[in-house]
């Protein structure tokens, strides 16, 4: 059983296509993410789902039952928003019980019920608080509280980390993926951020312009991507344009010589080929000579210094610019490359990813 | 910080203009009423003194105690009806596009752009006897004789209510426009049917825009003065009204005075009143 289905979902504002037919499930207990720039389209996806937006054509369904056209306080649905949206003129307590007072759950239980929600997200102590007398932090938790109190057939989530500092969300981020997990309930979440996307999901959803670029697992998107947008979306790439030489056993992109791996026919132009930065070993020339599958020798000609790695630019002799990251381990060796230094260049066969299509 | 401050104080002397406007306008008025309102007036003399002939008349007379009282019901059903119509004017305003957001806002303050003379003459075309309404009815059968709907206090309210509706309006739309529309989205994904939502949440938040507009009208109707005699006609009586014939008629500044603060204490009373209930609200 699928939690929430969409089928060839559009949605168009005038000429503007906001979402053009997307087609997107959650399977029950799921965690979905949607992944895209700005203005892809998640939002009103998003909103479709939660019923604010009525798609221009196709069919959702939630749970089984169509709800195309059904308003936002027919569906079960627990939403939370960026900012909070917590009703600020009630307590806390309040706040999560008027999702039970809309649904007439007998206040007998309601008490119950309320304090359940409150200790998920370990604010028991805070019941009688206001909104405005909250962290950013403690909101949203109350914000995911009154949403998850109604159990809700979908839980949806709208970057609803954007608004904390950066400790706040790796942190808020573990605990919602627990919380999630623990409760089995379906997620569909939205974000920009791909570490949130990559870090929480069951399956992630690609989105460019309004279209699904490629859906998978975390790791799948990752290493497996479908097309040159997602290998450029997620993680820094070296995406480098080349053809199948004569004999079919390598590849020549963009002068670095890579072996086939994709077994791509004699003679094929255009083909895409990634190598993830990480990937990538420089040594300073003359070291020590690390024997892997393509030995080049390159010159360094941009160093960014980002703390936990160091990120270089490397001019592979008669050959492209690629984008190498070393971890930062504090080796000698790392810290004497500057800018201009020749290095020894070498990655394995496994770095070499060739994109389909 | 202190530099901050230091800045802000070497600005203070551009008040001074402001300062001295309202003491000139304000206060030394204020204060020669209070005065004067003490003062004997008798065979056309004033007399200053500390006397509660005045203030023993307001209560005595018969007849001041009952148009003041009539003229705060006045106000008050002023200020029930720009309330009842300028909310749905407000909430439109919030949810339409900039556009119309302007043809309303000017449709809404338009009365204020209009003199007061041509405005009731437009009224006077409108609801009076021959007027268009009246013509149209008798026209038409609906009626044999022309409805009072002037010269009563159908007319005074219909005419205040107009020219007053913007300052209902104004507040409410800040208030309303304020408020997050995903608070409202809140509401309605745990399952609150449009109207639930309003109740539970829009008109709460709105609330200080509510008090702010009533605080408004209800203090300009309790002081209008033109319009209810030209509407009126000597038919509805106000205080504003009774002050202004004391002066002209009977010259008779310390009584005038006396009512003229008694209109100030029941305005600063109701201002007291909705800031109290503004407080007792926002504590619940
Ligand atoms: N009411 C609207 N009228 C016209 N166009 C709209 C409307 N709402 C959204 N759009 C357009 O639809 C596209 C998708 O918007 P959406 O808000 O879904 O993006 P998003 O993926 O959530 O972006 P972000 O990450 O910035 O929040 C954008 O190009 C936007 O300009
Ligand atoms: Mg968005």
């Amino acid at each position: 059983m699928s939690s929430v289905e969409l089928k060839s979902i559009v949605k168009k504002y005038g000429e503007v296509t906001a979402v053009a037919s997307i087609d997107l499930s959650v399977e029950s207990g799921e965690f979905v993410t949607l992944l895209g720039p700005s203005g892809c389209g998640k939002t009103t996806t998003l909103r479709m789902v939660a019923g604010f937006i009525r798609p221009t054509s196709g069919t959702l369904s939630i749970g089984d039952v169509d709800m195309t056209g059904v308003p936002p306080h027919q569906r079960t649905v627990g939403l939370v928003f960026q900012n909070y949206a917590l009703f600020p003129h009630m307590t806390v307590r309040k706040n999560v019980e008027f999702g039970l007072k809309m649904q007439k759950v007998l206040t007998s239980e309601r008490g119950p019920r309320v304090q359940e929600a409150l200790e998920l997200v370990q604010l028991e102590a805070l019941g009688e608080r206001m909104p405005a007398e909250l962290s950013g932090g403690q909101q949203q938790r109350v914000a995911l509280a009154r949403a998850l109190v109604i159990r809700p057939d979908v839980l949806l989530l709208d970057e609803p980390f954007g608004a904390l500092d950066k400790q706040l969300r790796d942190h808020m981020r573990v605990e919602l993926r627990e919380l999630q997990q623990k409760l089995k309930i379906s997620t569909l979440f939205v974000t920009h951020d791909q570490d949130e996307a990559l870090s929480m999901s069951d399956r992630i959803v690609v989105m460019s312009e309004g279209k699904v670029s490629q859906v998978g697992k975390p790791t799948e998107i990752y290493e497996k991507p479908q097309t040159r947008f997602v290998a450029d979306f997620i993680g820094r790439s070296n995406i480098l344009v080349g053809k199948v030489e004569s004999k079919g056993k390598t590849i020549n992109a963009e002068g670095l010589i890579l072996p086939n791996k994709g077994n791509v026919v004699a003679g094929a132009e255009g083909i895409s080929v990634m190598i993830r930065p990480e990937c990538v070993e420089i040594t300073q020339s003359g070291s020590k000579a690390t024997s892997t599958s393509a030995d080049v020798k390159g010159k360094v000609t941009a160093s960014i210094y980002l703390g936990s790695i160091v990120q270089y630019s490397v001019q592979i002799n008669k050959g492209p610019n690629l984008v190498v990251t070393q971890n930062n381990t504090g080796s000698e060796n790392l810290k004497n490359l500057t800018v201009g230094d020749d290095v020894d260049v070498s990655f394995p066969d496994s770095a070499i990813y060739i994109l389909p299509g | 910080m202190s530099r901050n401050s230091d800045e802000n104080y070497g600005a203070l002397w551009l008040l001074t203009p402001t300062v001295l406007l309202y003491v000139a306008t304000f206060f030394v008025p204020i204060i020669m009423l209070g005065v004067l309102s003490f003062a004997r007036f008798e065979m056309s003399v004033t007399t200053i003194g500390f006397y509660f002939d005045n203030y023993i008349k307001i209560f005595s007379d018969g007849i001041t105690l009952k148009i003041f009282f009539q003229t705060v019901r006045l106000s008050l059903v002023i200020t029930f009806w720009c309330l009842i119509l300028g909310y749905p004017v407000a909430l439109m305003m919030r949810s339409c596009s900039p556009k119309m957001k302007m043809v309303l806002l000017f449709c809404v303050v338009s009365p204020l752009l209009t003199s007061i003379i041509v405005r009731n003459v437009a009224w006077l075309l409108i609801l009076g006897r021959s007027g268009i309404i009246n013509d149209t009815l008798i026209q038409w059968g609906l009626t044999s004789k022309p409805l009072p709907l002037m010269y009563n206090e159908f007319g005074v309210i219909l005419a205040v209510v107009h020219v007053y509706l913007s300052f209902m309006v104004l507040p409410l739309f800040g208030a309303l426009n304020s408020i997050n529309s995903s608070i409202e989205e809140a509401a309605s994904s745990l399952g609150a049917p449009s109207w639930r939502v309003f109740l539970s949440i829009t008109l709460p938040l709105s609330l200080p825009g509510i008090m702010a507009g009533c605080t408004l009208v209800f203090i300009l109707s309790m002081g209008v003065y033109l319009t209810p005699v030209i509407m009126g006609g000597n038919f509805v009586l106000t205080l504003p009204m009774l002050i202004t014939e004391s002066v002209r008629e009977q010259y008779d500044w310390p009584f005038a005075s006396a009512m003229a603060l008694m209109l100030l204490l029941a305005i600063g009373f109701m201002v007291i009143l909705s800031s109290g209930v503004q407080k007792l609200v926002g504590r619940r």
